[in-house]
């Protein structure tokens, strides 16, 4: 499987709390009735809701507390209907919140004995206008609170009290439901037992012990007299209640206060898990469906954290059956299917040149980072292998159809040899800082190592053995440092340890060790020479870094304040983008290519008066625009899993890029000083260099909101032809070289248009119109998608969904056979349409995007992608260097 | 180092060490986790004795060394505070003040009973993973472990930051109604856990005029407000003059926190033991 390693363990679970994050996709399901598909999803404290179309998050909301429990409850004021969320987590109350804006209503309070909430049920009453809220605390208290039409109107006021409160004993509740056939009794599922109780005065009718090594997890009615009960290795048992629990019997209630341990009732039928069981890291989540409207289908439908989720169908009548079969799963599916149905199969950013023999699966790659200012990415591979390598160029060579498909070794790269395993971070510090030495990458290993290169020459500097575990991350102490560790990087290791290593000294000038626990977080006081280490559990290690002395070791309050003391000089980054997300509509709508055009010119204006004035200077101005443009950005699902990567896009940046390198040329009459100078005056205030830096503030703004991201899954390109590789590698080699021993603003331009080729390639709706593919492709030298571009969406306070495969197909659509025969058709329609039919903020931004930039490409002179343009402008330049 | 130097021979012995840990070393530390826990969550509910099972009360009487203004005596039952009383020496009026709660009102201490809950549900993970389960992989005991000291250091957490709050919730907090007499206008209580203690915030106010030139500026959420702090309340604006904490050992909590500590330290130790072999595992020849 050449690229399934992408999804070795499915979804972007967060490690500590997928459990909660998957049950409480549950309310998802059920607000599918709605006429908005909308998902709540709880992370620990935090609450996020989406809009599931869009894969956009809407609303977020933190609360200080944790929630273990959310349920969906929704109400009918008149001809109004509202939406609630009621939620118990780690607090004694349930909270009411507003399921549109996330507030917290009013909450549903204990008198008696108040302690958390471990499950919930609410129960619907069609007759009046009163719903109650059922629910057992941790402790075994049954607690009855009853929501009227009153209270729904409440808002922020005084608390509800319960209305009843009555011990059941039962100890570890998992889950509390009410049977909606009889509405007469009430299934309390306990890890060790089931118990029935009748809903009118909670007296216990019957109480199932589990099975030997069994621990339950939850339970439903799935008729008057049966019910369905799962354990925490994803089985469930179906059950006939015995007679004493179903009123419609004579014998009802007749074991009322008799010793509570009744028989076993008769198993009727076992559910058949998926036969082929992996390990879960957690137990799967289950719950049962009662279509209620439209179908009367009895769904039992379960999620694990494989990424798997299956769906049986609980027939009616259930005696007649063979129960010793079980019943079989009616269907199934996992996104690590998903992604083995694709076809093309997605492959990693640097997958041709990470082919190993005689193996089918290409190196992982471990760690990366990408160095904007030169255009490349760096891909530390599990063999220990560094790989360098242009970031468009690898990128078009996964993506896009073209001539570089038949070259072998291409895109040029570069490979640094030097760990003995997997490389495991990665830092390039002249991004983070200029004061350090721009041919410096830091790499570490799981072999201890960190390793200094030169990535220019390819050298290894020198090799620091001073932790005794793996390298885990490789940081930058902030500018206010002493002098000495302003040329140190801080490492950090799985031994608990942290190391100053100085690059200038060649030798490690202070190394905390002795940690008790891994080490969370690292942050620095320069002013008091202090290096702050948090670790998980929540001390606080205080390190002098001159003299490596360890200063104090707290915990608690005072930990939390030094930490929050380090802090405080740096801006919340949450509120800003949160803030951006606001005005994402204001933006767009103000948006417009006569106004970016203005702020290219000023820009230009500012550039070309230092042109004038000094010649020197415009080489520290252009590669500033350089940095924003495209930036790659690695991220894990998984800790065994290697790197995908995300090409965000700035298109505001592209297009400053694209017009300041146009005027800049110098063939290029265009915009000429006078035109500039006509520019900055028509803009209201005087003073052309105000102006421009309020522009680029403003600029800054927008750019943060149209944030595009795509990433992409990409090809693994087989049919490679031996002969192809023709002249064209040379060629390109001597161009690559001279382009890495001089990152100089006129390869820059190389850059920026293969940017620019790459983001237009992707965008393009193919498939849609054949004319004006054929333009794109044969004029424009646009290049066609060789496999589905997987795109992404930044929203609400920086949250960010991306497209899996499968995203825009039915489940139950059965794949066609003969997949090689259908393979181009398939291509062109899961680009085309696929891409504009998705999500609609994500089209949105899309075609505004593509129009702005093909705009500015119109106003071009000479601009083009066509292969020919690419290859000979660079070399021109090259020649007369 | 895991290298390709580990020789099959090397290789072999290692997957019997690993073998060992998983089967014996594994449940053997469970057992002592689930002991020591256990032990500590005898702490948070110390029987009386007496056959009703009800919680044994203790008495604890709050001072300072700085201080004498306030004194308080509060009686301690599991994790409810079931009677207090507040002595107040005002040095201004040389009045003393004398507070208690009122026969219908106790007042829960959330900490301790947050703290109780989190180490219960703890011995429950730990439970379920008897000796007669068999561990397959290092990552299912991995996975065991950081559910174990999830709830672990949320417990120790619970105890160590008492949550901050705001001078108008601490005046709205249901607390200012449970005495008797009434606290007057101008005094605002406060009762939290820090680390083994427990702890009485006093605060005199003094109301500020509406027409007051000192510039208002209300105060954030904070556990301990100081003198200076300000904040406005149905209109009115109060400034506090004074703030009196008076705090008291309570040795049980010091106990379970030991307890706590001791516990998280084994669960990592067992983790750092897994963790190692994890480099050998993912190792593939080159």
């Amino acid at each position: 499987m050449p690229a399934s390693h992408q999804s070795r363990q499915g979804p972007l679970y967060c490690p500590y709390t997928p459990c909660i994050q998957i049950r409480l996709g549950a309310p998802g399901r059920c607000r599918h009735t709605c006429t908005e598909k909308k998902a709540v999803l709880v992370l620990t404290c935090e609450m996020c809701l989406w809009d599931v179309n869009d894969g956009r998050c809407v609303e977020f909301t933190k609360l200080a507390c944790t929630h273990t429990g959310i349920q969906f409850y929704q109400f009918s004021v008149g001809t109004q209907r509202e939406g609630r969320l009621l939620c118990h987590g780690h607090y004694p109350e349930v909270l009411v919140v507003d399921a549109s804006s996330l507030d917290v209503l009013y909450t549903l309070v204990s008198k008696i004995s108040p302690d958390w909430i471990s499950s919930m049920s609410i129960i619907r009453s069609h007759r009046t206008q009163e719903d109650t809220v059922v629910a057992v605390s941790v402790t075994g208290i049954l607690k009855v609170w009853i929501i009227t039409a009153e209270v729904h109107r409440m808002q922020d006021t005084e608390p509800v009290f319960e209305e009843e409160s009555k011990p059941i004993y039962c100890q570890n509740c998992q889950s509390i439901s009410f049977c909606a056939f009889t509405q007469r009794s009430l299934l309390v599922v306990c890890a060790k037992y089931w118990r029935v109780f009748d809903a009118g005065d909670y007296s216990l009718l019957c109480s199932v012990p589990s099975e030997e090594g069994q621990t339950w997890t939850g339970g439903d009615f799935i008729a008057a007299d049966k019910v369905i009960i799962w354990t925490e290795d994803g089985q469930s048992f179906i059950y006939k209640l015995p007679a004493s629990c179903i009123p419609a019997s004579d014998s009802f209630r007749i074991d009322v206060g008799k010793a509570v341990e009744n028989a076993i009732p008769p198993l009727l039928y076992s559910v058949m898990p998926k036969e082929d069981k992996k390990l879960l890291i957690c137990p799967p989540v289950t719950k049962f469906f009662y279509g209620r409207r439209v179908s009367f289908h009895k769904l039992l439908i379960q999620g694990d954290s494989s990424g798997r989720l299956s769906i049986w169908s609980v027939p009616d009548d259930l005696e007649q059956q063979d129960n010793i079969e079980g019943l079989r799963i009616t269907t199934t599916t996992s996104l690590q299917e998903a992604f083995d149905k694709l076809c093309p199969l997605p492959a990693g950013i640097i997958d041709q040149l990470s082919v190993m023999p005689n193996t089918t699966e290409p190196l992982k790659v471990t760690a990366s980072v990408y160095i904007p200012s030169h255009g490349r990415l760096v891909c530390g591979r599990e063999d220990g292998s560094i790989i360098i390598v242009p970031a468009t160029q690898t990128a078009i060579v996964q993506l896009l159809q073209g001539e570089h498909m038949l070259r072998r070794g291409w895109p040029p790269h570069r490979t640094l040899r030097g760990h003995r395993n997997k490389v495991t971070c990665l830092l390039y510090p002249h991004q983070v800082s200029s004061r350090y030495d721009q041919r410096y990458l830091i790499s570490g290993g799981v072999d201890f190592s960190v390793i200094v290169w030169d990535i220019f020459s390819g050298e290894m500097k020198h090799i620091f053995c001073v932790h005794g575990g793996e390298i885990t991350q490789l940081l930058v102490p902030p500018d206010s440092c002493s002098t000495r560790v302003q040329h140190c990087i801080c490492s950090v290791a799985s031994d608990h340890s942290v190391g100053l290593l100085s690059l200038r000294e060649r030798k490690c000038i202070m190394l905390a060790s002795r940690h008790l626990f891994p080490i969370q977080v690292i942050k620095w006081r320069p002013s008091d020479d202090y290096l702050v280490v948090g670790c998980s559990d929540g001390s606080v290690y205080v390190w002098q870094m001159d003299t490596g002395a360890l200063d104090r070791c707290v915990m608690g309050i005072t930990a939390v304040e030094i930490l929050n003391a380090c802090d405080e000089a740096v801006p919340a980054a949450v509120d800003a983008l949160s803030h951006s997300a606001v005005n994402l509509k204001q933006a767009m709508t103000r948006r417009s290519l006569a106004a970016l055009k203005t702020v290219a010119h000023h820009k230009l204006q500012t550039l070309a008066t230092n042109l004038l004035a000094s010649e020197a200077s415009d080489k520290g101005n252009l590669p500033k625009y350089s940095h924003n443009s495209l930036m790659v950005q690695a991220i894990k699902t998984n800790v065994t899993d290697s790197d995908i990567h995300l090409l965000f896009f700035d298109v505001e940046a592209l297009i400053i890029q694209l017009l300041t390198e146009e005027a800049s040329r110098p063939n290029t009459a265009l915009i000429s000083p006078e035109s500039l100078q006509k520019a900055s005056g028509s803009s209201d205030k005087g003073g052309s260099f105000l102006a421009g830096k309020r522009a680029a503030v403003l600029f800054q703004q927008v750019k943060e909101t149209i944030k595009e991201n795509i990433k992409e899954h990409l090809l693994d390109d087989d049919d490679e032809d031996e002969e192809a590789m023709r002249q064209k590698r040379d060629e390109s080699d001597p161009e690559y070289r001279s382009s890495k021993s001089k990152p100089l603003t006129l390869l820059e331009y190389n850059l920026t248009m293969d940017t620019a080729k790459l983001f237009m390639s992707c965008l393009h709706a193919w498939g849609l119109n054949a004319g004006l593919d054929e333009v794109c492709l044969d004029r424009l030298g646009m290049l066609k998608p060789h496999c589905p571009v997987s795109f992404g969406l930044l929203s609400r306070g920086g949250h960010m969904s991306l497209m899996l495969p499968g995203f825009n197909q039915c489940v139950n659509k059965v794949p066609s056979e003969n997949v090689g025969v259908d393979r181009k058709v398939s291509i062109s329609e899961g680009l085309g349409k696929g891409n504009y039919g998705v999500s609609r903020a994500v089209t949105t931004q899309h075609l505004l995007s593509l129009i702005s930039l093909a705009n500015t490409l119109m106003s071009m002179t000479n601009a083009t992608f066509i292969g020919d343009h690419m290859k000979k402008a660079p070399q021109r330049y090259i020649l007369s260097y | 180092m895991a290298t390709a130097a580990a020789s099959g021979a090397e290789r072999r012995v290692l997957e019997e060490e690993f073998k060992w840990l998983l089967k014996e070393e594994v449940h053997s530390v469970l057992k002592q986790l689930q002991d020591i826990l256990k032990e500590a969550s005898r702490r948070f509910t110390l029987p009386s004795g007496t056959a009703d099972g009800a919680t044994k009360q203790e008495n604890f009487v709050l001072g300072s060394s700085s201080t004498d203004q306030v004194k308080g005596v509060l009686t301690l039952q599991g994790d409810t505070l079931c009677q207090a009383e507040v002595n107040l020496k005002v040095t201004r009026t040389n009045q003393l003040l004398h507070f208690a709660f009122r026969d219908d009102k106790q007042w829960k201490m959330q900490q301790i009973q947050d703290a109780r809950n989190h180490v219960n549900q703890a011995i429950y993970l730990l439970a379920n993973r008897g000796e007669n389960y068999t561990f397959q992989t290092g990552s299912e005991v991995l996975k065991l472990m950081d559910a174990v000291m999830l709830q672990l250091t949320r417990a120790r957490n619970r105890l160590t930051t008492p949550a901050t709050m705001t001078l108008p919730e601490v005046a709205t907090s249901g607390l200012t109604k449970m005495f008797t007499p009434s606290l007057p206008a101008d005094v605002l209580l406060n009762f939290y856990v820090n680390v083994n203690k427990l702890c009485l915030l006093v605060y005199q106010l003094h109301a500020l005029q509406p027409n007051s030139t000192k510039n208002f500026r209300p105060a954030g959420s904070s556990v301990l407000h100081n003198p200076g702090a300000m904040f406005e309340l149905n209109n009115q604006r109060f400034e506090v003059s004074h703030v009196h904490k008076v705090e008291c050992v309570v040795p049980w909590l010091n106990d379970a926190l030991v307890f706590f500590t001791v516990s998280l330290q084994l669960c990592q130790q067992l983790k750092d033991k897994i963790s190692i072999f994890s480099s050998y595992w993912n190792f593939r020849p080159y």
